[in-house]
């Protein structure tokens, strides 16, 4: 069978229907990071805010097209990594792939951390009045952690079952308080559905804004991995980035809406300038605006569950993959330590909890880090997006002749839009009153602490040129040769010698 | 169809982006065996015991793991019902083997305690997570799933990893299932 048929055969099979992907798309819809920088940007920005919204949603559909064009040439699970391989080579796919995942978690995870704390127990006067005293609210988030990271130690899974449940429920809460402040009485008399802007309307200041309205879209691509298990991948995944996309930006508008409607956004600081909206007190204030005193507590327990659950599929996840990295030799042979009775590897869970805690620690739980720390991770993820971009552009001019059973539409004005958005997002990042070195500074140290790893690898460790491409036929054989029924030829060969 | 949404939500499920049999072909390859016609049941010597292998799946949000259970059935020479499961013992280091009876004949579990020294040595490197023996219509059933030999799938971050069965592993392994279908047959 030819590389094209197998690849057909391969995007019309699988086990995943339209829904399993757009629940993906809008997996972390719920994120604290994600609403605590929404309130804000409505905050400060209000319609512009919501123009720099809209010109980010359009960048991310057509980024989405991209990325759709290059799951459908290569449906691999890789992803990421295979699509920049393909493109620029290894030393681009290393950089790019821990740029998009590992240099946003550590950013985006200590936001995380940080913030799912503040925001479930800032829905609970009496418990937050406790947990200041205590320290902070904050390590209600570092509790997560270690909670999370014992019970991963001994073997308990958490919220098995329960994916479907928690984002449909994450979702249906954003809409329910949007929708219902939307139609109850203003409290606020505003100028348009999203009030004036506090830091002007000129393009300057919509531009520093929408590396903030980007962050909303976080995980758009998350679906890209699935293109394997996609049935009809090809027809599927555009469809649920797209209405995705829609689904979070609608979301996202009649939230800040609502936001905006119901909470007058005071002055509490005035010698900073800090404003109600600027701060997580703001989500309690709305959520009992809307629905009295049942309000906060519905937020709270929401916010508590999605926090958790976001901090338990990092506990469970990457120890596992650190695990399996050492035990494939690409990490010290300590990691390979086992718990005598759990077998589960402590030491990998150990550094995979202490690393977003003692970054926390490190920054004292100070919520004020916050928007740093979320435009630190936008930063490393426009990055890896221009990777991508970039290789789907090359791979259509060298290799015009490969199958794509999906093609991104009026190529390339997409491709332009998208990377141009993202330049001018990054170059504009930080918005009026923020120092620029508290976000391109931690940025710039942890990609070249990547490009020098993915440089090192690639020269010493494996030997290879980390410039030239792989061949698409290579990678897709490879993947093919992985799935089930399919002899792996590597293999064959090795055990034949073997016999 | 209230019912059928219930259902379907709280009923078992595979988690989402699972591909039914891809991990048991990662393991095949992974065992290095000559002649090996299908991970799903196979023998690792000529006249070795036949293993058979199934897919265990875990949830967790926008991730699962995909484990591998080795199965070894080994005929009763006594009747008695039992369900037992073994476990290493110590805080830091491995320093023993532990035996919980989790059903069945009690006097059965002394005899099958009793003769487990006999496998300890071979148990003691071995990585597993859990190891269930149970004996029921005059046969006896050794589950035994291992720490390799599993896949971590990942969406956020996004990522997949077979973390593979090693050859020091596989030995213990095997030499693990000659011990205990040694010490079941008496029994």
């Amino acid at each position: 069978m030819t590389t094209n048929n197998k690849l057909t055969e391969h995007l019309n099979r699988g086990s995943v229907g339209f829904p399993t992907a757009l629940a993906s798309t809008v997996g972390l819809i719920m994120a604290s990071p994600v609403i605590l920088t929404a309130t804000m940007g409505f905050g400060i920005g209000g319609s512009a805010f919501a123009v720099a919204m809209l010109i980010a949603a359009v960048m991310m559909l057509a980024q989405s097209t991209t990325f759709a064009e290059a799951a459908a040439i290569l449906p691999t699970t890789g992803s990421v990594y295979d699509y920049i391989n393909c493109g620029l080579g290894r030393f681009f796919a290393i950089t790019g792939t821990l740029s998009a995942y590992l240099i946003v978690h550590v950013f985006a995870g200590t936001a995380e951390t940080i913030l799912s704390g503040v925001m479930a127990l800032v829905n609970f006067e009496h418990l937050n009045t406790l947990a200041e005293s205590a320290g902070g609210s904050w390590l209600l988030g570092v509790g997560f952690v270690l909670v999370f990271g014992v019970l991963n130690a001994f073997g308990v899974s958490a919220f098995g079952r329960a994916e479907v449940v928690l984002t449909f429920g994450m979702w249906t809460t954003l809409m329910v308080f949007g929708v219902l402040g939307l139609i109850a009485a203003p409290a606020v008399e505003l100028e348009g559905p999203f009030g004036v802007s506090l830091v002007g309307t000129n393009l300057i200041t919509i531009l520093s804004l929408v590396g903030m309205a980007m962050f909303m879209f976080v995980g758009c691509e998350f679906v890209t991995p699935l293109a394997p298990e996609l049935r009809r991948s090809a027809w599927v995944m555009p469809k649920a980035m797209a209405l995705g996309l829609f689904g979070v930006a609608s979301c996202m508008f009649i939230y800040g809406a609502a936001m905006k409607r119901q909470v007058e956004n005071v002055v509490l600081d005035a010698a900073s300038g800090v404003h109600l909206l600027d701060t997580p007190m703001a989500i309690p204030r709305f959520a009992e605006q809307v629905m009295g005193d049942i309000g906060p507590v519905w937020l709270g327990i929401g916010f508590l569950f999605a926090g958790a659950a976001t901090i338990n599929t990092l506990m469970a996840g990457v120890p596992r993959i650190l695990y399996g990295m050492a035990v494939d030799g690409a990490l010290p042979k300590v990691f390979t330590y086992l718990h005598p009775r759990f077998k589960t590897p402590l030491l990998c869970i150990l550094v995979v909890a202490l690393i977003p805690c003692l970054h926390a620690w490190y920054l004292g739980g100070n919520t004020d880090n916050i928007l740093h720390l979320v435009l630190a991770a936008v930063c490393a993820w426009s990055t890896a997006y221009l990777l991508v971009t970039l290789s789907v552009v090359i791979l259509r001019i060298r290799r015009p002749d490969l199958p794509r059973a999906y093609r991104s539409p009026l190529f390339p004005l997409p491709q332009i839009v998208s990377s141009i958005g993202i330049l001018l997002g990054m170059w504009f990042i930080t918005p009026p009153g923020m120092n620029p070195a508290d976000v391109y500074v931690p940025f710039a140290v942890m990609l070249g602490a990547t490009a020098v790893y993915a440089l090192f690898w690639t020269l010493c460790v494996q030997k290879v040129n980390p410039f030239r491409p792989a061949r698409v036929e290579d990678v897709l054989e490879k993947e093919f040769a992985a799935e089930p029924g399919q002899p792996h030829s590597e293999q064959v060969r090795h055990v034949g010698k073997l016999a | 169809m209230s019912a059928s949404w219930l259902e379907r939500l709280s009923g078992p499920r595979a988690p989402a982006g699972y591909r039914p049999g891809a991990t048991l072909a990662r393991l095949g390859r992974n065992l290095g065996l000559a002649d090996l016609q299908s991970a799903a049941s196979f023998t690792y010597r000529e006249d070795g015991p036949r293993i058979e292998v199934r897919e265990r799946t875990e949830s967790h949000l926008l991730m699962h793991l995909v484990m591998c259970e080795f199965i070894l059935r080994v005929p009763a020479s006594g009747q008695g019902t039992l369900r037992a499961e073994l476990h290493h013992t110590g805080m830091l280091r491995r320093s023993g083997l532990g035996c919980r009876l989790r059903g069945g004949d009690p006097l059965l579990f002394k005899a099958l305690e009793a003769r487990l020294a006999e496998v300890q040595t071979v148990l003691m490197p071995l990585d597993f997570k859990r190891l269930a023996i149970d004996c029921n219509d005059g046969q006896w059933r050794v589950t035994l799933e291992h720490m390799g030999a599993s896949e971590v799938v990942n969406r956020m971050p996004a990522l997949r990893r077979y973390i593979p069965l090693t050859t020091e592993q596989r030995h213990h392994l095997w030499l693990a299932f000659d011990g205990l279908a040694y010490t079941l047959r008496d029994l």
